[in-house]
């Protein structure tokens, strides 16, 4: 149901900033990216409270950071060449990623998997959330979140075998 | 956020080692507090901004000139915005001059820059036009080759190295024709302009420039250089409401050119893969278009109207982000490019977008009115419905 006495813009800013900065920072691990998404993501809400009240402030600025900090995350990744320093592809095959490499990597993977098994992905390993909780911020069931999650950890990991020449 | 440390492990029990390493590396990771306090500031200062636009900076890492252009090109934007023909009244005779110049022109080249509200540069092509009327224009890295009649025939991805081949659909002049239609128009047209707009420079150049009032909402201005008759530049501007074009310039023209006819071949340059392009969708009349056009959005965007019929941006970010089949975001582009050149040849007053903040379901209302060229008002409303309807039943401003 929508809030009986909605919040005021102030106090659902001081609510939800962080969050909605962390959900982009963790899924671009861009600064500036990030604050960009959140920008975004808060005019974006503004809009949608213009045209009818919110159901769940939580879950609008969860699903809008998450979705969109994934779709920036994809376009720059097909549209722009990623800085070497975030690169993992021209390492040795058998070299051993550490800390911010394993980090990069795991973004730039997440990139290339569809949409929604990125945003399933996301949000149950960057944000801890449960399935329950993925699928109220996604409005889909319960089972499509396991499926997704199912097969984005198949994706990722048979990504990492084949990163690390064990076929 | 739950506590890392405590859930950390029911969440990612199942997670390859090496896997759930990369995980605790992104959640490892400080997150900046001085960032997330700018967060607040900015997202506290659209407090008093209804409707807050999306800042062109912002605005440009959603959505790629290459994707806009794109989706432009399918809607045939800019080509069909250029659909007035011109009445010149008065007459000049360094303007006569320059469009008697025209008319001998042979085969020539001209850069055209697309000046867009959400980008702080131009978006720049360059035109060439064979002797026999075949064009090539270069943009952004990819190449159309449009056949005498308007029509693209070939175009080209040189990074991918790709190519796509497009069908003629018909003997008629395609309405893209018309994107080169502004010369043929002064070309047509002759020695009188409307009225005289002084002079300026242009690179070093004292030039005179002439306006050129058509039907509909578009000028162009024309600047030419007095001592030697040359065209230097021409600015098309009155696009359609809300649509982001502020302007087309039209410069640095080169007549009488010798140009490679390979350059306007339709062939698939050698080494090209190539794929064939769908066919254009059958075209349809205004309002039709205008109502699948807009069910088409609601489709995608959860029932809620698009801000703007002739700002495509939101359109095409929705049809990317939904992933839209190409068969179907071409009729959905094609509908929406139906509407421009419709839009172009009414006065500003005689239409109006209202549609935006709306959403299916909501209380019935009109989304859309104009006048037609019977002079009766016409409204489509929410429900997409179309109606003739009286003064009184506008919506109020």
């Amino acid at each position: 149901m929508a809030e009986e006495y909605p919040p005021d813009w102030p106090t659902i800013v001081e609510r939800h900033a962080e969050r909605i900065f962390r959900i982009a920072y963790r899924i671009l691990g861009s600064v500036h990216d990030a604050e960009d998404v959140a920008q975004l993501v808060f005019i974006e809400a503004k809009r949608v409270q213009e045209a009818g009240p919110i159901q769940s402030w939580s879950g609008l600025f969860a699903r809008l950071a998450t979705t969109r900090a994934i779709a920036l995350l994809r376009r720059r990744r097909q549209s722009v060449e990623m800085d070497d320093t975030h690169s993992v592809s021209h390492l040795d095959p058998h070299h051993h990623l550490v800390g911010a490499e394993l980090a990069a990597w795991l973004r730039n993977a997440a990139a290339q998997l569809p949409e929604q098994q990125a945003a399933v992905f996301s949000l149950s390993h960057f944000e801890q959330l449960d399935r329950n909780e993925v699928a109220a911020i996604l409005t889909i069931s319960v089972e499509a979140v396991s499926t997704a999650l199912y097969k984005a950890r198949g994706r990722l990991q048979e990504q990492l075998k084949s990163f690390n020449g064990v076929q | 956020m739950n506590d890392i440390t405590s859930t950390f492990t029911e969440n990612h029990d199942d997670l390859e080692p090496q896997l759930e390493s990369a995980v605790w590396a992104v959640l490892s990771e400080p997150l900046p507090t001085d960032a997330i306090a700018r967060v607040k500031s900015n997202a506290l200062a659209l407090e008093d901004k209804p409707n807050p636009e999306i800042l062109p900076s912002l605005h440009n890492k959603f959505w790629s000139r290459r994707s806009w252009m794109q989706v432009s090109s399918l809607a045939t934007c800019v080509a069909l915005v250029l659909v007035a023909t011109t009445m010149l009244q008065s007459s000049s005779s360094a303007f006569a001059q320059a469009i008697e110049k025209l008319k001998n022109a042979g085969a020539y080249r001209y850069k055209e820059l697309l000046y867009v509200e959400t980008e702080a540069e131009p978006i720049e092509s360059e035109v060439l036009v064979a002797v026999d009327g075949r064009s090539r224009v270069s943009m952004l890295g990819d190449v159309s080759i449009h056949d005498s009649n308007g029509q693209v025939r070939l175009t080209i991805d040189e990074t991918a190295k790709s190519a796509q081949i497009h069908e003629p659909y018909g003997d008629e002049p395609a309405d893209s024709a018309i994107e080169f239609n502004w010369l043929d128009h002064l070309k047509s047209y002759g020695e009188n302009p409307d009225k005289s707009l002084g002079t300026m420079n242009f690179d070093g150049r004292a030039c005179v420039g002439y306006e050129v009032n058509p039907t509909g909402s578009v000028t162009y201005a024309v600047w030419v250089d007095p001592k030697t008759s040359d065209l230097v530049q021409v600015e098309m501007k009155g696009m359609p409401k809300g649509s982001g074009i502020t302007k087309l310039v039209m410069k640095d023209f080169e007549f009488n050119l010798s140009l490679d006819s390979n350059l306007f071949s339709l062939d698939v340059p050698a080494g090209y893969e190539s794929t064939t392009a769908e066919k254009l969708p059958e075209l349809l009349p205004f309002e039709e278009s205008l109502v699948e056009a807009l069910k088409g959005f609601t489709e995608l965007s959860g029932g809620n109207f698009p801000r703007s019929i002739t700002d495509w941006s939101e359109w095409a970010t929705l049809m990317v982000e939904n992933e839209m089949p190409k068969e179907q975001s071409m009729i959905l582009s094609a509908r929406l490019g139906t509407l421009l050149p419709h839009l172009t040849s009414m006065s500003h007053d005689d239409y109006d977008y209202t549609g935006a903040g709306k959403a299916v379901g909501m209380k019935r209302s009109i989304v859309f009115w104009y006048r037609n060229p019977k002079k009766q008002l016409r409204a489509v409303y929410s429900d997409f419905k179309v109606a003739t309807i009286a003064d009184a039943d506008l919506p109020k401003k």
